[in-house]
């Protein structure tokens, strides 16, 4: 099985990658690791006119570089050097959540213990007495439902004990087999997403697509009917 | 488990007459015991119905083959008859605590609409069935009968035909649950469907395929 992995910061992690494929390379399983620079200073094509990161920015990136595709576990940088007030990575996993493709995925926030951010937080309150900002904070906090939280110094550690114990989503087999035989077409028998290649028809499973469970249902229904013996069939 | 005893109520009507097979391959190939009532005029309707519960033990199936509509089930197309209502709601009552399979047009809505409330243990309706020239002439559903030909309403009913006779011979022979029955009965359409476009590949949705993935859609089960 291919893990998915998308680690997300604002400076280039491909030094990190290399140390989580190499701390794999015993596992059984692979990591399909890839990374989305968001923030200066190399991600800088989400900065916005006033100079901070624009989320909206972030969305269509994100659309234009991963577009359906799953993880099984996105890390986020908690600190994405975007000033006071900015964003950092608790209110990225908030936008992230409210992605379909994304909503599912296990979350890990780095470079800060929770410990540390909440103290932040609490800094930022006795700084400027806004309790709605503060408050807000910790709400989202509470809610995002983040699996861990580790130091920058061993989060590749963490990511690797993380996500070997994420148990394979069950979606996982349809959709390599799908992605394998991608020029492919179903014939008609199907009847749901007739016409379209069976790379089209994953996309429609990743992207939650309301028709994609009914699509399962018929595709067992369909391979059960054609392998099972039966006299007379 | 004795071999269940079979009550097919079986209207005189001619454009039905192709299911007279499915009777002959249950006796042919099982020892179910086997009564049919082949009813012609309004008199042996009103027999029928008169003695029904009493003739027709507890724990027989019902097999009724005719015509039908969500709200009655008819058939006996004689000079008589001509397709009135034959078994209403109210008489689908007659059948309580019994298993019925009704091998006709929407007994599907038939049983969804009257099937639990009148007491049947468990049912196997179908959907609209394209079983006869007249339909493509004068559909009652004109977009389902579209680019339907004539081959294609004869082999839908061979392909009924073998769908239902096979499935009650395994039903009696290898003593399955009335489910089981129901689940040989939509594999067999599932069967049917798939090698219909193994082999007629690439191109794209066709009548006859419609037609079978309706009869694999619609098949419905209630009760246990």
């Amino acid at each position: 099985m291919v893990k998915q992995l998308l680690i997300v910061d604002n400076d280039d992690q491909s030094d990190a990658i290399d140390k989580i494929n190499n701390l794999v390379k015993d596992k059984p399983f692979k990591i399909n690791c890839l990374q989305f620079k968001v923030g200066l200073p190399d991600g800088n094509d989400v900065i916005g006119e006033n100079g901070h990161i624009d989320m909206a920015l972030v969305r269509e990136k994100y659309e234009r570089e991963f577009g359906a595709r799953r993880f099984h576990l996105i890390a986020f940088d908690f600190q994405l050097n975007d000033g006071d007030g900015g964003v950092d990575g608790v209110s990225l996993i908030k936008t992230f959540n409210g992605i379909g493709k994304t909503r599912k995925a296990s979350k890990i926030l780095y470079s800060s213990e929770l410990t540390e951010i909440v103290e932040e937080y609490l800094n930022d309150y006795k700084n400027t007495s806004n309790y709605e900002r503060a408050w807000g904070k910790f709400k989202t906090l509470i809610k995002l439902e983040i699996v861990d939280f580790c130091k920058r110094e061993d989060y590749e550690e963490n990511i690797v004990s993380i996500i070997e114990k994420i148990s394979e989503q069950e979606d996982d087999f349809i959709i390599e087999q799908l992605r394998g035989l991608k020029d492919l077409n179903f014939s008609a028998a199907i009847e749901i997403y007739e016409g379209l290649n069976l790379d089209e028809i994953a996309d429609k499973i990743e992207s939650g697509d309301s028709e994609s469970l009914k699509f399962k249902r018929k595709l067992i229904e369909l391979a059960v009917a054609h392998l099972a013996h039966l006299n007379n069939g | 488990m004795d071999n269940p005893s079979f009550h097919i109520i079986f209207p005189k009507d001619e454009t039905t007459d192709f299911l007279q097979e499915i009777i002959d391959h249950i006796v042919d190939n099982t020892d179910a015991d086997v009564v049919v009532h082949r009813i012609e005029t309004i008199n042996q309707h009103v027999d029928f119905f008169a003695s029904a519960q009493m003739m027709i033990p507890a724990d027989a199936i019902v097999l009724f083959m005719g015509h039908g509509m969500s709200s009655a089930l008819s058939g006996a197309h004689t000079s008589e008859f001509a397709y009135g209502p034959f078994i209403s709601d109210n008489q689908l009552s007659l059948f309580k605590e019994r298993k019925v399979i009704l091998l006709t047009c929407r007994s599907n809505e038939f049983l969804s609409n009257y099937g639990l409330p009148c007491g049947l243990k468990a049912g196997i309706g179908f959907p609209n069935l394209i079983t006869d020239d007249y339909e493509l002439i004068r559909p009652d559903e004109p977009e389902r009968v579209n680019g339907v030909t004539n081959q294609n309403v004869q082999d839908f009913r061979r392909c009924l035909v073998d769908i239902i006779k096979f499935s009650i011979e395994d039903y009696i022979n290898l003593k399955l649950s009335f489910y089981q029955l129901y689940k040989r009965i939509q594999i067999r359409a599932q069967r049917q469907l798939i090698q219909y476009y193994n082999t007629n590949q690439n191109q794209g949705k066709l009548p006859y395929g419609k037609m079978l993935y309706d009869l694999n859609h619609g098949v419905q089960f209630i009760g246990n």
